[in-house]
């Protein structure tokens, strides 16, 4: 049985779930600057690490709020990952969208964002 | 007679009538020595001008929750912005709301040192003589590249996908700083 880690602050926790492949984003994350995101950055390559090409699953149904530079962090990953994995047909396209507090997704997508 | 530069959506707002008006005024350091006081002061402020939204509304327009998130957000990226972009002699930041029935006008002032104001006036006119959602991806990518400060990813999020206009003003005070105001008008119909 693998062990989950986690990532705890004030207002948010951020947890891998090596046996599901799922990292879950909870609560509010507003943090300063890409060394205090540099946690979350480790958390993340660990569990993409983990995964071994299995699916991985980042689950951001209870996350509530992020910031500009969470945003930029999250998709950073998201990108770095998409360029170490081959897709046949499809490319990688990223919408975290945060018109309402329920509304997050990194999807994949047909059009050739990025290669 | 000041020397100033406006860009985008920038509105005088000098002889508008609003039904509310508020202000607050801070030391952009305090933000940054304790970097919760930009999340507390924008949902104070997010809160507070939600309230003006009637409990029920008419169907096309905001809700109340609707608009408190929206405000939550853009008042976080515009307190962090100040609290990361300031310098110079002057370390004040103000904040100035505008509360009207069919929009709210929210305006951002911090500092700069004068030397920083070119690249800044690049940065502003990329944001808005670009399309957003073209800028928001290629933003990205090159952010996966490079560790950029300053991307702009808050900026294009707010306007593609809130449709928030945003209005930008600079003013030399004396030959030491800049003051730079960013004005953010919300409508309070449904996009």
């Amino acid at each position: 049985m693998l062990a989950v880690e986690q990532i705890k602050g004030d207002e948010y926790t951020v947890e891998h779930d090596p046996g599901a492949h799922t990292v879950t984003f909870k609560g509010t994350i507003r943090l300063q600057t890409s060394d205090d995101y540099l946690p979350m950055t480790q958390l993340l390559q660990a569990a993409h690490d983990s995964a071994a090409g299995e699916r991985l699953s980042l689950d951001f149904r209870q996350l509530q709020f992020l910031n500009s530079s969470g945003i930029s962090t999250i998709s950073k990953f998201v990108i770095g990952a998409a360029s170490r994995i081959s897709f046949s047909s499809t490319w990688w396209a990223i919408t975290i969208s945060t018109g309402s507090r329920s509304r997050w997704a990194i999807s994949r997508s047909s059009g050739p964002r990025f290669r | 007679m000041i020397d100033s530069q406006t860009h985008g959506a920038w509105q005088d707002m000098a002889g508008v009538t609003a039904l509310s008006y508020q202000r607050m005024t801070l030391d952009a350091d305090d933000l940054a020595r304790f970097w919760r006081r930009c999340s507390l002061s924008s949902d104070f402020w997010s809160r507070y001008s939600a309230l003006f939204v009637p409990a029920t509304v008419p169907p096309g327009r905001l809700n109340r929750a609707a608009l408190e998130s929206v405000l939550a957000y853009l008042l976080n990226e515009l307190f962090e912005n100040c609290a990361k972009f300031s310098g110079g002699p002057v370390g004040i930041v103000r904040y100035q709301a505008w509360i009207q029935s069919d929009s709210m006008t929210f305006q951002l002032t911090n500092h700069i040192e004068p030397e920083r104001q070119p690249a800044f006036t690049h940065f502003i006119r990329e944001l808005l003589e670009n399309d957003p959602d073209e800028l928001y991806f290629r933003r990205l990518e090159e952010n996966a590249e490079a560790n950029v400060q300053g991307s702009g990813l808050g900026y294009l999020t707010l306007i593609k996908d809130y449709g928030i206009r945003f209005g930008f003003q600079f003013s030399a005070i004396g030959d030491q700083s800049v003051a730079v105001e960013v004005q953010a008008h919300v409508s309070m119909k449904e996009m």
